[in-house]
């Protein structure tokens, strides 16, 4: 009997939480399409979300697509030409890694970022004084943080996978000793429009787990500093999770036969 | 006219660990009237306030201002327009400086960006700190007594008709302390604002009430004016004068 009512509770608390974070969800859309816009928050986000992420974006691309290369090639001994490695690469970057990789990587970044903001703002009072002031903080914080999201991780990735080819393409002409102009015909011969496209809505899709969960974390904080640490982890987890499950989802739906 | 009507506050209803912080708080406060609220840390002083302004959600009871209750969403920013809060902690937005703070303050309220910067300094010079190397700077760049200062000048920007001060004068040594407690009477007397100050400072107490309460274990164990205030019998009062003086409190 006890067992049952824990599992209950459990359960219970599990539901009011989901239902809690699908509130906050609709609250944060809301504000998206409402007046007013604060523009200057906006383009403050976008610079953070999407500008100061293109070090690290850039990077994880290079090497993924200088790893991707050299694996499909010693992976398939006895296909390793032009065609194959390209194909291998090209595929796998646009579909796969470049939104994956840049998801997870600003999600490490940025929603920590947003959770740790949103959450001392929270502790030190500055979300009461916000509303005192009768600023709908949903508009003001949430808002900004999810439409620069939305907006910068498809630019972001888009880069990725022009980066992530590049190193692809990199290490087939320099170790793999690949013909230079055969290569570069297979990788665009490979390139399809749909395979792109299906990444750029991926990764709108994870800049709205970002900075959704970096959000509601940081909206959620208690317990002072400790709290705040707490609510960045979550975030980066819980943002992390939340983009493996819709890349599951969107390529279902995309890929999915 | 502030009406508290029988306020019950309960944190953690949800959960097995219940917190009840204020149990039927009843509080009649006349336009122009200055309130001192007195009381240990953590009885819920704070909370008071934010259940007044409807930051957080009252168990059960009502406040009303003017007739119009917190609980009614659809003016809501008329009940807000009411009032003007200095928090504890300040709560100024760190992400912008201090003349942009009181200038947001004021946008946000639909004063047009000109006026806005104008009144901001006026204001500003108000309570202290009107150089222009100030008006720059950021939150974190300024001590906590010029911290308080610059919320109090966004509390006062829109010329609010209740001033809400919670802890203004605590963390900050005896003479800033005075100098703000005196800030606050001045400017609650220049607005003719209905002022509620939150304090376990006597001194500021003192110089700043009309009435003072006494907050115990979730209620107004006491209220009374000044002179009251010196030949009360509650031992709560007693031991809080007592402790003021340096003497061994119970
Ligand atoms: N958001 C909250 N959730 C749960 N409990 C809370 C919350 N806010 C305050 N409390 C509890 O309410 C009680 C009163 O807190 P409050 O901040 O009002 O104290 P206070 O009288 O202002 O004290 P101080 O003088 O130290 O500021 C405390 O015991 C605190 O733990
Ligand atoms: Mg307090």
């Amino acid at each position: 009997m006890r067992f049952v009512r824990l599992l209950g509770c459990a359960v219970l608390r599990v539901l009011a939480r989901v239902g809690h974070f699908a509130l906050f969800a609709f609250k944060g859309l809301a504000g998206c399409v409402t007046p007013p816009v604060y523009g200057y928050t906006l383009l403050q986000q976008c610079l953070a979300v999407g500008f100061y992420a293109l070090p690290v974006v850039g990077l994880t691309a290079v090497f993924a697509g200088f790893v991707l290369a050299l694996q499909s090639c010693s992976g398939f001994a006895g296909l390793s030409s032009e065609n194959t490695v390209a194909a291998v690469v090209v595929v796998a970057i646009t579909r796969e890694l470049g939104p994956v990789l840049a998801g997870l990587m600003v999600a490490g970044r940025t929603s920590a970022a947003m959770a740790a903001e949103i959450g001392s703002m929270r502790v030190s009072e500055q979300i009461d004084a916000l509303e005192t002031l009768s600023v709908n903080p949903f508009k003001f914080l949430v808002a900004p943080r999810v439409i620069a999201s939305v907006c910068m991780m498809p630019l972001l990735v888009l880069i990725a996978d022009i980066i992530g080819i590049f190193g692809g393409f990199f290490v087939g002409i320099t170790r793999l000793s690949f013909s230079f102009g055969l290569y570069l015909d297979q990788l665009v011969k490979h390139t399809a429009t749909f395979d792109v496209f299906a990444g750029l809505i991926k990764a709108a899709c994870f800049g709205f787990s970002i900075a959704l969960c970096g959000c509601y974390y940081g909206f959620t904080t208690v317990k002072g500093a400790r709290g705040v640490g707490e609510a960045a982890t979550y975030a980066v987890v819980s943002s992390s999770i939340g983009i493996l499950m819709l890349n599951y989802l969107i390529t279902t739906l995309f890929f999915g036969l | 006219m502030i009406v508290l009507e029988k306020i019950t506050k309960i944190f953690g209803e949800d959960s097995s660990r219940t917190l009840p912080v204020l149990r039927g708080i009843d509080l009649q406060i006349e336009k122009g009237a200055s309130y001192v609220v007195l009381g240990r840390s953590g009885v819920g002083k704070s909370v008071l306030l934010k259940v007044l302004l409807g930051l957080f959600p009252m168990t059960s009871g009502d406040a009303f201002v003017e007739g119009l209750s917190v609980h009614d969403r659809t003016h809501r920013h008329t009940y807000l327009r009411y009032f003007g809060m200095l928090f504890q902690g300040g709560a100024l937005f760190d992400s912008m400086t201090i003349l942009g703070n009181i200038v947001f303050a004021l946008t946000e309220r639909g004063v047009p960006r000109k006026q806005a910067t104008e009144i901001a300094r006026e204001k500003l010079t108000a309570v202290g700190l009107g150089e222009a190397r100030v008006r720059t700077l950021f939150p974190s760049e300024l001590s906590g007594g010029m911290q308080k200062r610059a919320a109090l000048a966004r509390a006062i920007a829109l010329d609010p008709k209740i001033l809400l001060f919670d802890e203004p004068t605590t963390g900050l040594d005896p003479i800033t302390s005075s100098k703000i407690a005196y800030l606050l009477r001045d400017t609650v007397q220049t607005l003719g604002a209905t002022a509620i100050t939150i304090t376990h400072d006597l001194v500021t107490a003192r110089v700043l009430a009309d009435r003072i309460c006494l907050l115990e274990d979730g209620q107004i164990a006491w209220q009374g004016t000044q002179e009251e205030l010196e030949t009360t019998d509650n031992p709560q009062m007693i031991s809080l004068l007592k402790a003021a003086k340096g003497e061994r409190a119970l």
